[in-house]
């Protein structure tokens, strides 16, 4: 594949996951089932990460990088293999890590062939730790209208795209909608200060 | 400006005008609410990050069981794994050979019928468990029953067929799979127009998606519309 052509690619798959939810789904679709996902399978599997963990770390990979689409409008990776494989050798060298103490960050380098600098895996997922915990049963408090209000809103839609979607007349009542949610949200936190404390610590 | 919990996104982000952000700072001063919640935001911040990703993971993690499946773990040790395979596909064919049957033996309404109502359309309003649902349907026996039986009609069919080849980035397979799109319904109309888009986009035809946008772009629904203008500009 030439470079215009990957570029493109790369181009669209961004604008559908900055699309709409079905857009989205169809992107994070096609990168599960793409051939890339298969090559970062077998080489977690050659590098010591069983079936299980290699799943485990690709899902996050690609949570990850639809994340930082998402919030970060500029983002643009011009290439998404290396891209992606790399943030995928961050992740199982964590991994690894974890199993071996002593593993020294020269294996990324040196084994794995990863140019040692910034941690691609920039936006960092949390539902995983401690925190996460808490946030889910936070969310579970939630009403699913509020929720999807205020997803639409963290996902970067505009108030005019959020009243389409959700099907309100006018942008300003979007607008007040996310406020009631956001701050019911809030009053729940004020109520709990070991909360904030909690998921204000790393 | 009333309604100050709308605008404290605003406020922190520097975006308010001087006269919006003079209102907030005095009501900031006067409602301790107002300033908690100021202080508090970050922590919002970390719950609605945390709602986005659970979203996104159900996606990620539903797509996956999808394909696992479909594909099948990958544990089965080598040797036995030809036995297997000749297993299942002699099983897939006498379950292909029964569907056959029956469905050949039925009047084609009946069959329409039940296409009609198993395929969900994909569509922008569709929940999260609709696509994967529908996304499950189209595995290649699924294709292959589309390609073979034409239960849906040509036109359906083509649809269809187009809507998976998009799915899998395959866009020069729907540049000649997607049906004469006047003919179809509203919304596979808007879907054909724009998947259509996005290959044109793909395979460096920019004047094609001017030629969609000068036929289709007062009828189509508008977030179609504008999502080819956003490719037409590109």
């Amino acid at each position: 594949m030439d470079t215009e052509t990957s570029g493109r690619r790369v181009d669209v798959l961004l604008r559908q996951l900055r699309g709409s939810t079905a857009d989205r789904n169809m992107a994070l679709t096609s990168l599960v089932k793409s051939e890339l996902r298969q090559s970062i399978q077998r080489f977690l599997r050659s590098k010591g990460a069983n079936e299980t963990e290699a799943t485990s770390i690709i899902n996050d990979v690609l949570i990850a990088f639809a994340k930082r689409v998402i919030k970060d409008r500029d983002f643009a990776p011009t290439e998404l293999d290396p891209y992606l494989m790399s943030m995928a050798k961050y992740q199982l060298y964590d991994l690894l890590k974890s199993r071996t103490k002593s593993l020294s960050i020269e294996y990324l380098q040196e084994e794995l062939g990863v140019e040692v600098g910034i941690d691609p895996m920039a936006e960092k997922l949390i539902l995983r730790s401690e925190k996460g915990r808490l946030i889910k049963d936070i969310l579970s408090q939630m009403r699913s209208r509020c929720k999807e209000v205020l997803l639409s809103w963290s996902g970067g839609y505009s108030m005019k795209e959020i009243a389409e979607s959700i099907g309100y007349k006018t942008d300003m009542m979007a607008r007040k909608k996310k406020s009631q949610c956001m701050k019911e949200l809030m009053d729940y936190l004020a109520e709990r200060p070991h909360l904030k404390t909690r998921l204000r610590q790393g | 400006m009333k309604d100050y919990y709308a605008y404290i996104d605003d406020y922190l982000k520097e975006n308010l005008s001087e006269q919006d952000l003079s209102d907030f700072e005095a009501e900031m001063a006067a409602n301790p609410q107002l300033r908690q919640a100021v202080e508090d935001y970050d922590v919002a911040e970390i719950v609605l990050d945390g709602l986005l990703e659970d979203e996104l993971r159900q996606a990620v993690e539903g797509a996956t069981r999808n394909v696992a499946n479909v594909v099948g773990k990958d544990s089965t040790p080598v040797a036995k794994r030809p036995l297997l395979a000749l297993a299942a596909v002699t099983l897939f064919l006498l379950v292909v050979s029964a569907l056959l049957y029956k469905y050949l033996s039925e009047e084609s309404s009946t069959r329409q019928n039940t296409y009609a109502s198993a395929i969900k359309p994909v569509t922008k309003g569709s929940t999260t468990k609709d696509i994967q649902a529908a996304f499950a349907r189209y595995s290649s026996d699924t294709i292959a029953t589309i390609q073979a039986l034409e239960v849906i009609g040509n036109l359906e069919s083509a649809y269809w067929l187009a809507e998976i080849a998009a799915d899998r980035q395959r866009w020069a397979e729907v540049i000649s799979t997607v049906p004469p799109i006047d003919s179809l319904s509203t919304i596979k109309r808007d879907r054909s127009v724009y998947i259509l888009a996005y290959a044109y986009y793909d395979t460096g035809q920019p004047s094609s998606i001017d030629s969609l946008l000068s036929i289709y772009g007062d009828k189509i629904d508008p977030y179609y519309t504008e999502a080819l203008k956003s490719l037409s500009k590109k």
